[in-house]
């Protein structure tokens, strides 16, 4: 009994053995690979079969950069089945760039169809197929081969190992043509040297034709640096240029200022920037006159408080904004200390409170030195003589020092309006424009430069950021000539 | 001449002539791209890599410990890896690819890849078609719904490598030390609330949630039958069941009678719950991390139900992977290092050293991916989300709908209005 079991086992396997019918994959007869595709990285192989294939035979395709004799040193690409076709899909052609065909032997060739994990099925009876393989090495000499295998999944024997080269080559965006930029570059330093040549031929000293020379290094700068950007950012105004097409822009007249003027958000975004700026001017000259008068006495100290109050200047300025901007947190130290419960960046005015208190404790160190180093330079006599003539202090402020002071505040609050008016850092870092109230507007703590910037670099309309570019420009020139017209701000160095 | 007119000239000189030199007829530079240098010849290969990782967290590490593998295995490449903010990163790709300075290879979320591959430059796109890169078989490393989030009108122009969605996430020591049952898969919003309700007492709340950020309503306006794009997608912010998702959300402030803090961003929500003052918060696999660092006993359940919609609170399930810029001069090496990167081995390290969900089907049925309690659950979670459309239209909804936020949130408009002209404006926005 004991021994009959393993008998009886054998025997069982024996049967089973033989019951089995023995399926042979259907054998490759010929394979070709050719590399003259258009396609980048792809080689297109065909194999045909000794005869029909039947169900359950299977083709993997092997390729390798190197000379193989086994599949084990290849590497599989992808692979062909046998099978019934009817519940299976076409692809579209170059769905995936590795379209398959069929063919029974009639002339036709049959798209493949294509299982749930995207490998291919041809229908039995097929007796050739092409690929177009994918993920071919360009420009190398690539081996490749059919490794066919029969129902039961038994590999048979691997086809002759073809090679084949893909030809086509990447397709590389072309370089950037920088010759219309070097063409205008040259064009406005050229008509600069002209400029200069024709004064300096003009100048009848020496000295005055040396003097030509000496500016043109800084005007060649200046064409560089900043008259190109500007010509060109005009020009830019006058199209559609966008991010989604660039370098295909053409001319759209004035419609990008119409977009700006018309914007439902222009007036109210100009008159945050127009408070923002004066607010913070006023507050810069103010604080720093204040201040500096405060330490222009015998102090005790005052070198030490001098280097206190530069702090705020001295730290980066990004540093600072994102302390004031944790402050001003709903559960920060602001709300903690005064025990209040204000969502301050979350409110439209409490926002543009705190954006305008934080660019005034940034802004006002620099006033406060300017004014300083200003009133070293008043003699300190004409203080004794006043004082000896009964004047007050506040008059000896009004009459002596205002106006002794106004060389250097007028000048200095002409660029803090410019600077202020062009800030961008302390907004974009604390509120990012917001809360923002409005579609497709500016948002409650927005200026014109932050509006700007979500123009170009958020939507993309570069064009459009343009013309609201040269808008700013325009007000920031108007200003300008305007202030120093009435306060002959640049007479003290003219 | 004397020696000052002498020294003038020079200067002059020396501004002009590299600009002549580098004027020429604009063909004779590098090439495109910020590749580096020529390659052939058995010359060193320099591949230019922004990594949005954050510097010097967890993800960074495993991410240059991958880079420091590939590199070793690759004498004949060099790789310039840099960092840049995820936030900005398309951004900065944007405008290096228009100057023709991009990396060959960056990380984009699905939902800016909509954007970036509507994106021409002189004709041309800015991210590499990788479709003709990939055998069947690299393709079928990913799971479908992954490949598909990478692709933009039929192009794949990234090879998926992670994803993620929001979950709930609970301190399991809160609900212990008060005797309050923890989240489970079967709960529905009203128990969450209750639950929440319970939990805020001193400093500490039950829920801490940035209800100004429209990334986490998404999932509640799916909670409450809306959707953000029909199956045509045109915009739908104004859907079926978006209004009141707004408005219950909104209901949640504490300035609207709710427990949530006022003025509560990410930032506070992060760290509310690391100091241990929120109960639970709705975050990502991504903060994983830094909360176990803090040494909070972290937990995670699936969002809940809404009894009102019959339907589960459902996030939008996000795919990150790597893209070659249409410039680079060594494609064939950018893609072998972003197949690397998005590999089932980088993967699964990735999955176990930082949760970060994994894209490859092999990983996703890893023994040691499942009996992890951490991505099963996140895993679990994706189940019930749904994948950010991969269109230019997505990356254009955030401004709108920030906006009716904010409307709402001020008591400037219904949440019904805000919606409708949300929507109207990001219709507009997309006709140009």
């Amino acid at each position: 009994m004991r021994r009959g079991i393993p008998l009886i086992v054998v025997m069982a396997l024996v049967m089973i053995l033989l019951a089995i019918p023995v399926v042979q994959a259907t054998a490759v007869s010929k394979v070709e690979a050719s590399g003259q595709s258009s396609s980048y990285r792809n080689i297109n192989l065909t194999w045909e079969l000794a005869g029909p294939a039947v169900e359950g035979d299977g083709f993997h395709i092997m390729f390798s950069k190197s000379p193989f004799a086994n599949a084990s040193n290849a590497t599989l690409h992808s692979t062909v089945f046998t099978g019934p076709t009817t519940a299976l899909a076409q692809p579209v052609l170059g769905e995936w760039y590795d379209d398959c065909q069929s063919s029974t032997g009639d002339g036709d060739w049959v798209m493949v169809f294509r299982g749930e994990n995207g490998s291919a099925v041809v229908p039995a009876g097929t007796v050739a197929i092409q690929c177009d393989l994918t993920g071919m090495p360009a420009g190398e000499e690539v081996f490749l081969a059919i490794w066919s295998f029969d129902s039961h999944l038994i590999s048979d024997d691997l086809s002759e190992v073809v090679t084949a080269t893909s030809t086509a080559v990447d397709e590389l965006p072309p370089d950037a043509d920088t010759r219309p930029v070097w063409f205008a570059i040259g064009s406005i330093a050229l008509s600069l040297v002209v400029l200069l040549a024709v004064l300096g031929w003009k100048e009848r000293t020496a000295q005055g034709r040396s003097a030509m020379l000496y500016v043109a290094p800084a005007l060649m700068a200046l064409a560089l640096l900043t008259f190109y950007p500007v010509g060109y950012g005009i020009v830019l105004s006058f199209t559609d240029a966008n991010q989604s097409a660039l370098g295909e822009q053409s001319f759209n007249g004035l419609d990008n200022y119409v977009e700006v003027f018309g914007s439902a958000g222009f007036l109210r975004v100009l008159g945050f920037t127009l408070l923002w700026t004066v607010v913070n001017v006023f507050a810069h000259v103010g604080i720093g006159l204040a201040l500096a008068m405060a330490l222009q006495g015998r102090v005790k100290g005052k070198v030490a408080y001098r280097t206190i109050l530069l702090l705020p200047w001295a730290i980066p300025s990004y540093i600072t904004v994102l302390i004031w901007r944790g402050i001003f947190q709903y559960d920060g130290l602001f709300n903690g200390l005064l025990g209040t419960q204000i969502d301050i960046l979350g409110l439209p005015v409490p926002a543009a409170a705190a954006v305008i208190v934080v660019n005034i404790w940034l802004g006002f160190p620099f006033m406060m030195m300017v004014i300083s180093g200003a009133l070293q330079t008043i003699p300190g006599d004409i203080y004794e003589a006043a004082e000896v003539d009964g004047v007050s202090t506040v008059s000896q402020f009004r009459h002596l020092t205002l106006p002794m002071l106004k060389p250097a505040i007028v000048p200095v609050a002409l660029l803090g309006f410019i600077w202020t008016f062009n800030m961008f850092n302390v907004i974009y870092l604390m509120t990012d424009g917001g809360p923002n109230l409005w579609f497709g507007e500016p948002g409650s703590t927005d200026i014109l430069i932050t509006y700007v910037y979500d123009v170009a670099f958020r939507r993309g309309l570069y064009g459009v950021a343009a013309a609201w570019s040269v808008v700013i420009f325009l007000i920031l020139l108007w200003f300008s000539a305007t202030y120093m017209k009435k306060t002959n701000a640049t007479g003290a160095v003219v | 001449m004397g020696a000052n007119e002498v020294m003038a000239i020079i200067l002059a000189l020396l501004i002009i002539i590299p600009g002549c030199i580098g004027a020429g007829d604009g063909t004779n530079g590098d090439g495109a791209g910020g590749a580096g240098d020529g390659a052939g010849g058995g010359e060193l290969i320099t591949l230019v890599v922004w990594s949005t990782f954050e510097a010097d967290s967890l993800e960074d590490e495993v991410f240059l410990d991958a880079i420091a593998t590939f590199d070793a295995q690759h004498p004949s490449i060099a790789i310039d890896v840099s960092n840049r903010p995820f936030m900005q990163a398309a951004d900065s790709f944007r405008v290096a690819a228009q100057g023709g300075e991009a990396p060959d290879l960056m990380r984009f979320a699905s939902d800016q890849l909509g954007q970036v591959g509507a994106m021409r430059v002189d004709g041309f796109p800015l991210l590499e078609d990788l479709r003709p890169h990939l055998t069947p078989i690299q393709r079928n490393i990913y799971d479908a719904q992954a490949l598909s989030s990478m692709r933009v009108g039929g192009d794949l122009l990234a090879l998926p490598a992670s994803f993620d969605c929001v979950s709930l996430i609970y301190n399991a020591d809160i609900f212990a030390a008060e005797g309050v049952e923890p989240p489970n898969a079967n709960w529905s919003w009203q128990q969450m609330l209750e639950a929440a309700d319970a939990l805020s007492h001193g400093n500490q709340v039950g829920l801490s949630v940035p209800l100004k950020d429209p990334y986490r309503w998404l999932a509640f306006q799916r909670g409450f039958g809306g959707e953000l794009f029909a199956a045509n997608g045109v915009p739908t912010l104004d859907s079926n069941g978006s209004a009141a998702a707004l408005e219950a959300w909104l209901a949640l402030d504490q300035s609207n009678g709710g427990m949530v803090p006022t003025g509560t961003s990410i930032d506070t929500m992060k760290n509310h719950f690391r100091e241990r003052e929120a109960a639970m918060i709705i975050d990502g696999p991504w903060n994983w991390a830094t909360y176990s660092q803090a040494r909070i006993n972290v937990a995670q359940a699936p969002l809940p139900m809404v009894n009102s919609s019959g339907e589960r609170i459902s996030p939008m399930v996000t795919y990150k992977g790597w893209s070659v810029s249409k410039q680079s001069l060594h494609k064939e090496e950018a893609v072998e290092l972003a197949l690397w990167l998005s590999s089932p081995e980088v993967q699964k390290q990735f999955a176990l050293e930082t949760w970060t969900l994994p894209t490859a089907v092999s990983v996703q049925s890893d023994s040691e991916v499942i009996d992890d309690p951490v991505l099963s659950g996140f895993l679990g979670q994706a189940e019930y989300g749904f994948p950010a459309p991969t269109t230019r239209e997505m990356s254009m909804v955030w401004d709108p709908l920030s906006a009716a936020i904010e409307q709402v949130y001020a008591g400037k408009m219904s949440a019904e209005e805000a919606l409708s002209k949300a929507n109207q404006q990001l219709l507009e926005e997309i006709d140009g």
